[in-house]
């Protein structure tokens, strides 16, 4: 699903934030990512979502190499990875179905598929009764049951989560996590960037710990069937 | 769909920035503007052909006044109209002549009136003597032949058959009707040039939106698609207010010259056949819009890494 192999990767003509990453996720994996502020979670996070590019190394996702890849190309791949930006995101003009429906309406589906399965979504994570609320009138939690919706609709293979619970409170921290364990026992490949010990420790998945750009990873036997270094 | 659900469908919120909102204002300007100047290099079409028309219908004799004026005025006014007989009998003798009549006094002295003052006194200014002619098509007279044989009568007679000023009006009203087009061209490019600094304004101004939309997955051409939307919507407002206010400007000022009792054909009055040309200005300026939105979008973007 995704294989990184000795990557490095700065921003500009900085120094380089991330060194010698390598790792490798099977299809259907969980992982936590975790490290201090600043050690550069969301910088590998970009790079898995395609956004940044990395200075060097090789990175594999969805077996493509993605430095081969051209522009055209992008749009495609990024549909089928779903992400949780840690700052969400919302467009702040649109209501709570319209941005959860944006990736459908980018993919190009129909009104109808787009009425049921936002609606369907937005019953399944409680928003039901703020379909038409504007993001600027919801509370942090709803905004990102929001944001996590946007990034479930179009069932990605890869969801990415960045900080996802950086600022709930610890019970609506769990029931994302619930929302996300379900996501992947139906087969999507999850990584949840997060310092929350206690979630780490309660759900008991591999992490991958960053510091100071460099990965150390530590695997929990018997879980799961991947492999990663 | 109600615009209320349309705009709060638009991915990118277009309706809040500035640049948006003066769009269809800057199209609606832009397009009255070339409207006006469309309609007047049409009625120029019309003008040109009356006008060259009338005066390929007609011709003028003019017979100088005797030059020993310091003589006997009375013998010198009557060799004078007995020239003016002859020159008569020799135009109405001449094969596609309609007919050619001697312009009395007068109705010179009125012509000349404005120029040189009503106080004029009649013998004080020795007048030349015009003959109006009016002849049964352009080329029915042969004019070579005809020149012949008013010389035998009226060795001073000069024959005008405003050829030279049919070109010359010819020349200049061709020379308007190109400036007129050309104000078109030029109009239309400066309202496609505003439509690519709205949308790169847009495009900065939208930025953080575009992100995210390349970022669950948009094309190149989907974001292209709101721009190009979005551009179109507005020229097609403006354009179409903008040729109803220059229709509207053309029609007033055509029933002001037609009040005003001028023989001349108007200048604005456009003919049937030529309003579609004016209806077709707002729909090109739409093309052009949505193709100059959609080309700076897809070139911006491909910058983008
Ligand atoms: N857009 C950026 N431009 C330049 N430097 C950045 C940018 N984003 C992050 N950094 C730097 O990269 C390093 C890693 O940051 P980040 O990936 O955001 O860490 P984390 O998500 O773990 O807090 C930090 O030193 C940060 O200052
Ligand atoms: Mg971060």
């Amino acid at each position: 699903m995704i294989r990184f192999e000795n990557v490095g990767m700065r921003y500009g003509a900085g120094p380089e934030v991330l060194h010698d990453v390598s790792f490798e996720l099977a299809p259907g994996a969980f992982r936590f990512l975790t490290g201090a502020s600043g050690a550069g979670k969301s910088s590998l996070l970009r790079l898995m979502y395609l956004f940044h590019r990395p200075s060097r190394g090789l990175i594999n996702v969805f077996d493509q190499d993605i430095s081969m890849l051209r522009r055209d190309d992008l749009p495609a791949l990024r549909r089928r990875i779903g992400v949780v930006f840690q700052e969400f995101r919302l467009l702040d003009h649109l209501s709570a179905f319209e941005n959860v429906a944006l990736p459908l309406r980018v993919g190009g589906h129909g009104e109808g598929l787009i009425r049921k399965n936002v609606g369907e979504l937005l019953e399944w994570v409680g928003l039901k009764d703020h379909m038409n609320a504007r993001p600027a009138t919801l509370s942090g939690g709803q905004k990102q049951r929001v944001a996590i919706a946007r990034a479930v609709i179009s069932r990605p293979a890869l969801l990415l989560a960045d900080e996802p619970t950086g600022n709930v409170d610890d019970r609506i921290a769990m029931r994302l996590l619930y929302l996300l364990e379900a996501l992947n026992r139906q087969g999507t490949t999850v990584v949840v960037a997060t310092h929350n010990q206690a979630l780490i420790e309660r759900f008991d998945y591999p992490s991958m710990h960053l510091e100071d750009g460099i990965l150390h990873s530590r695997d929990v036997p018997g879980r799961g069937p991947e492999v990663s270094r | 769909m109600s615009a209320e659900r349309a705009r709060a469908r638009a991915v990118i919120p277009f309706s809040a920035d500035p640049a948006g909102r003066l769009m269809p204002w800057l199209i609606g300007f832009m397009t009255f503007v070339a409207g006006l100047a469309l309609a007047g290099a049409l009625t120029l079409d019309t003008f040109a052909d009356s006008w060259s028309e009338g005066l390929a219908d007609s011709m003028t004799v003019q017979i100088p006044p005797p030059a020993d004026e310091m003589g006997d005025a009375q013998a010198a006014e009557a060799r004078i109209d007995e020239t003016v007989e002859r020159a008569l009998r020799v135009l109405r003798q001449t094969d596609g002549v309609a007919s050619a009549e001697s312009l009395p006094d007068a109705r010179i002295r009125a012509l000349l009136e404005p120029w040189l003052g009503a106080t004029l006194d009649p013998g004080s200014l020795p007048l030349p003597r015009l003959i109006a002619v009016e002849i049964a098509g352009p080329d029915a007279v042969d004019l070579p032949t005809l020149r012949n044989r008013l010389a035998t009568v009226a060795p001073d007679a000069r024959l005008d058959d405003h050829g030279l000023w049919r070109a010359r009006l010819v020349t200049f009203l061709n020379a308007l009707q190109l400036v007129g087009l050309a104000v078109v061209a030029v109009v239309v490019l400066a309202a496609a040039t505003v439509v690519v600094f709205a949308t790169r304004g847009g495009l900065l101004a939208h930025g953080e939106a575009i992100e995210l939309l390349h970022l669950i997955g948009a094309s190149d051409g989907y974001i292209a698609r709101q721009f190009q939307r979005q551009a179109l919507k507005a020229s097609l407002k403006g354009g179409i207010g903008g040729i109803l206010v220059a229709g509207a400007t053309v029609v007033a000022l055509g029933q002001g010259a037609a009040a005003t009792g001028a023989d001349l054909p108007s200048p604005l009055v456009l003919r049937t056949e030529d309003w579609p040309y004016l209806a077709i200005l707002p729909a090109a300026m739409a093309v052009l819009a949505f193709l100059a939105a959609r080309r700076t979008v897809l070139r911006s973007l491909r910058r983008m890494p």
